[in-house]
């Protein structure tokens, strides 16, 4: 079985070698990844990540996990598993990836903005953790059917499926093994992350849907808000 | 995932998209076309997901860097 730090590092690793977040150094990130190992050179990479290593030490302690890189805790951030239920925040966010995305980043605020709509889209849908199920696999590349986020001005939902193509490996380094027609397989970024079992896809699906729910709640509030201030117009 | 953090402009061709930013030490291409140019190298903007979001005086720069840990 996949140990928890080479789990982080295959959903981690293509915004860090994007150069989105965490450390500078992405060979190392996969060389860790590749070898499956927890030691402090590892944990001290595994820190940088700025947003996601709040969110594991946060399950961990809400569930009684000594290690924030327990398989389980860094399959509970990614994909969603029963730990989540456990570590509810007031405002009804879950420490899962799709919260973060969701609720927490800039981007959705965005989505009204003309000038900012298609990247702030492009930015939620590549952002989150995608599902699809194989079509292909040419070996560095994926060819997958998923899909993208829609926005149609004032709620964000799941669009028809679309194939994509998405990368593998490169250079002989691969972080998961071949896939085959009709494999679920998890994306981030333009990277294939992992191969999904039936019960970590619903478990994704139910997690990303729960914080899109809410995030399309909180938005109808702010127009809500918006439309109903009173008072005189400040030019 | 990743939280937004502070970069310095090193230089932005006038009219492009993309420009190369100091960020946490490192130069990487960054969009900008969310923001109006022109860019001033020397000046901050808050980065999120490769995209420049907002110009940020250099002091709260050096605030949000001091949070990350790391100096201007």
């Amino acid at each position: 079985m996949t140990t928890g730090p080479a789990l982080f590092v295959r959903y981690a690793f293509a915004p860090n070698r994007l150069g989105y977040c965490g450390p500078a150094d992405a060979d190392a990130l996969l060389e860790y990844g590749a070898l499956g190992r927890a030691d402090g050179g590892f944990r001290a990479l595994a820190k940088q990540f700025e947003g996601a290593w709040p969110q594991l030490r946060l399950i961990a302690a809400a569930t009684g996990t000594a290690d924030p890189l327990d398989r389980e805790v860094v399959e509970a951030y990614w994909i969603g598993n029963r730990l989540l239920d456990r570590a509810r925040n007031a405002r009804g966010g879950l420490p899962h990836h799709s919260y973060q995305v969701f609720c927490l980043y800039p981007w959705a605020e965005l989505l009204g903005d003309e000038r900012r709509t298609a990247q702030a889209l492009r930015v939620l849908d590549q952002c989150r953790i995608r599902w699809g199920r194989v079509i292909a696999d040419t070996t560095d590349h994926v060819v997958v059917e998923s899909r993208p986020l829609l926005w149609d001005g004032s709620q964000l939902a799941l669009g028809p499926p679309q194939q994509e193509t998405a990368i593998r490996g490169f250079d002989g380094v691969r972080l998961i093994e071949r896939l085959d027609p009709g494999d679920w397989v998890s994306l981030h970024w333009e990277w294939v992350c992992d191969r999904l079992t039936p019960a970590q896809l619903v478990a994704l699906r139910h997690y990303s849907a729960h914080h899109l729910t809410l995030v399309n709640e909180r938005m109808a509030q702010r127009r809500g808000g918006r439309a109903g201030m009173s008072g005189p117009r400040i030019p | 995932m990743c939280l937004g953090i502070p970069g310095r402009v090193v230089d932005c061709p006038d009219g492009a998209d993309l420009g190369r930013i100091e960020v946490a030490g490192v130069v990487r291409e960054i969009n900008l076309s969310l923001l109006d140019g022109p860019f001033v190298p020397g000046e901050y903007v808050l980065i999120h997901s490769g995209f420049a979001l907002e110009r940020m005086s250099p002091e709260r720069a050096a605030d949000a860097m001091a949070f990350f840990g790391a100096d201007l």
